[in-house]
């Protein structure tokens, strides 16, 4: 299907300097893995800095300015800071729970990348069960949250941490069934596929036309699951302190905050795959076919992919100045009550206007 | 069975609003975005307040006729009239006076009612020290000119609202640089 090969590229390379295959291969394998890791960092510092600004513009501020050009490497200048903070673990603490806690959260959340496909060959594993091994990834970082809630020893923190946990696994279900619609769609819960399936006739092949239902209970779904702001009541401050983060400091509140961010960033990428066409072109357009215009529709694929993400990042930052905090039982009534439903409805109508027509 | 149709109504109208509600508050906050800041630089641009701005009060010493007005109308009685009754003139003379600015609400009363005119307000409003005491001006300090941010070469004056024409709610880029009225002065 593609003319260009990279990982079979850089083999042949190995043996024409007397390498083994195999050796070649072992060094193959983490690139890709270290390449999105270092991309999900990157994309990190880039949404913290469109957030300030973002929220800056919304609240007619001028917002970073003087760390870089525009302030871009204000947010490098934080993660600097928090790098040299002390690393403070409270005494009455439970010292395994507290320091576990942050990893599980951050792991599973750039787990997800494994499965994000940039471009049509552009991903790190085209898995069968792509989408459900997000989904599934996704529920673990709870368990962190609980951990690091329960293991902070502070009333706050543990509060934080239960909340957290409700509001992923009541938000988690209408997210999956918003999921599963989809996939209904395409036949496959592979992401390749999902996509593949939304090619054809450029922006009115996208299935926002056809899962509207579906795509406005997912943004609201993805938004509780980032623990953004309308929802972001684990961390709310007026009354938990920071929640689940009151006692960390230093890289362990790091990793939350890159965690946090990262998440965002993975939503984005998954509305941009089930509803927006992934690297699709609004428009679509032929190149020809050679190796050379292969390389630029690849870097075209990578651009759409994260054009897509990062309007739907916008949305979320805009939400964030828009709509008040709601409630924690507003929250959960808003999950089982108005979005479950939902979205099993739009679950049972796809799969019956896919079982008349189809 | 009617009834349960009509809370389906109502829940169903209740969502439309809800929904509509948001896409007002988006429109908002959308439109704030191209609207330009507010922030002043502060010590390299500074605000020139309204001309009705409440500053740091300004006393003539030469005007003052020790009446006291100023402290029975001040909410704290602050301002603190020292005065010498001279027999051979038969009049009070004043030794001096002084307003403790870290105390002071700023609210004007004894400005709107000295009958000398000797107290008025000025639009310094930089009034930090280290030492609260310093806060308390005697009134050699309360007689010095104010300073303006307009006179000042190395900041850029920046008007405040109370300048923009009736209606504009936003700062035109000729606002940035207005030289005051009084640089004769």
């Amino acid at each position: 299907m593609s003319s260009v090969d990279l990982q079979g590229g850089w083999i042949s390379l190995g043996e024409g300097l007397g390498l083994s295959p195999d050796l070649m291969y072992a060094v193959w394998v983490p690139i890709p893995i270290i390449t999105i890791v270092i991309a999900a960092t990157l994309g990190v510092l880039v949404i913290v800095w469109l957030e300030r600004k973002i929220s800056a513009g919304a609240q007619q501020r001028i917002g970073p300015e003087y760390a870089g050009p525009l302030g871009l490497l204000q947010p490098l200048a934080d993660g600097l800071k928090l790098v040299f903070k002390e690393d403070i673990i409270p005494a009455k603490a439970d010292k395994v729970l507290f320091t576990l806690g942050p990893a599980i959260v951050v792991v599973p959340v750039f787990l997800a990348y494994l499965v994000v496909p940039f471009g049509p060959n552009l991903m790190i594993s085209n898995l069968g069960i792509g989408t459900f091994f997000w989904l599934a990834t996704s529920s673990v970082a709870p368990i962190g949250l609980l951990m690091s809630g329960y293991g902070s020893n502070n009333k706050y923190s543990f509060l934080g941490g239960l909340r957290a946990a409700a509001q992923a696994i009541s938000y988690e279900i209408p997210l999956a069934l918003c999921v599963l619609a989809v996939a209904l769609l395409a036949d496959s819960l592979r992401t390749v596929e999902i996509v593949q399936e939304q090619a054809y006739g450029g922006i009115l092949g996208w299935n926002v036309w056809r899962q509207p239902i579906g795509f406005v209970a997912f943004l609201i779904a993805a938004l509780a699951e980032c623990e953004r702001l309308p929802f972001d009541l684990p961390e709310a401050e007026e009354e938990l302190v920071a929640g689940y983060q009151t006692e960390y400091t230093g890289m362990k509140f790091g990793l939350f905050y890159v965690g946090s961010y990262v998440n965002l960033l993975v939503s984005g990428l998954w509305v941009t795959i089930l509803y927006l066409g992934g690297w699709h072109a609004p428009i679509p357009f032929d190149l020809p076919n050679s190796a050379g215009w292969e390389v630029v529709g690849g870097f075209g694929a990578i651009f759409w992919t994260l054009l897509k993400t990062y309007s739907f990042l916008f949305a979320a930052i805009l939400t964030r100045w828009t709509l008040p905090r709601v409630r924690i039982d507003q929250l959960l009534n808003l999950g089982w009550k108005f979005l479950l439903p939902l979205a099993l409805g739009n679950l049972l109508l796809t799969a019956l206007l896919k079982l008349l027509f189809i | 069975m009617f009834n349960f149709l009509q809370s389906i109504q109502t829940y169903r109208r209740e969502t439309t609003q809800a929904a509509q509600y948001i896409g007002q508050g988006f429109r908002v906050t959308f439109d704030h975005m191209s609207r330009r800041p507010v922030t002043i630089h502060y010590p390299y641009e500074k605000l020139i307040p309204a001309e009705r701005f409440r500053g740091r009060i300004h006393f003539e010493f030469d005007k003052c006729i020790a009446c006291e007005v100023c402290v029975r109308v001040c909410p704290i009685n602050l301002p603190v009239v020292d005065w010498e009754f001279q027999k051979s003139v038969k009049k009070k003379q004043l030794r001096s006076y002084s307003i403790d600015f870290g105390v002071c609400i700023f609210c004007g009363n004894c400005v709107e009612y000295c009958p000398t005119n000797c107290l008025s307000m000025t639009e310094e409003y930089e009034l930090s020290v280290y030492d609260r005491h310093e806060l308390n001006y005697d009134h050699v300090a309360l007689g010095r000119l104010p300073s303006s941010a307009a006179d000042d070469p190395m900041v850029l004056p920046v008007q405040g609202f109370g300048y923009l024409p009736a209606g504009q709610i936003e700062r035109s880029e000729t606002c940035y640089r207005e030289e005051s009225a009084d640089d004769n002065l």
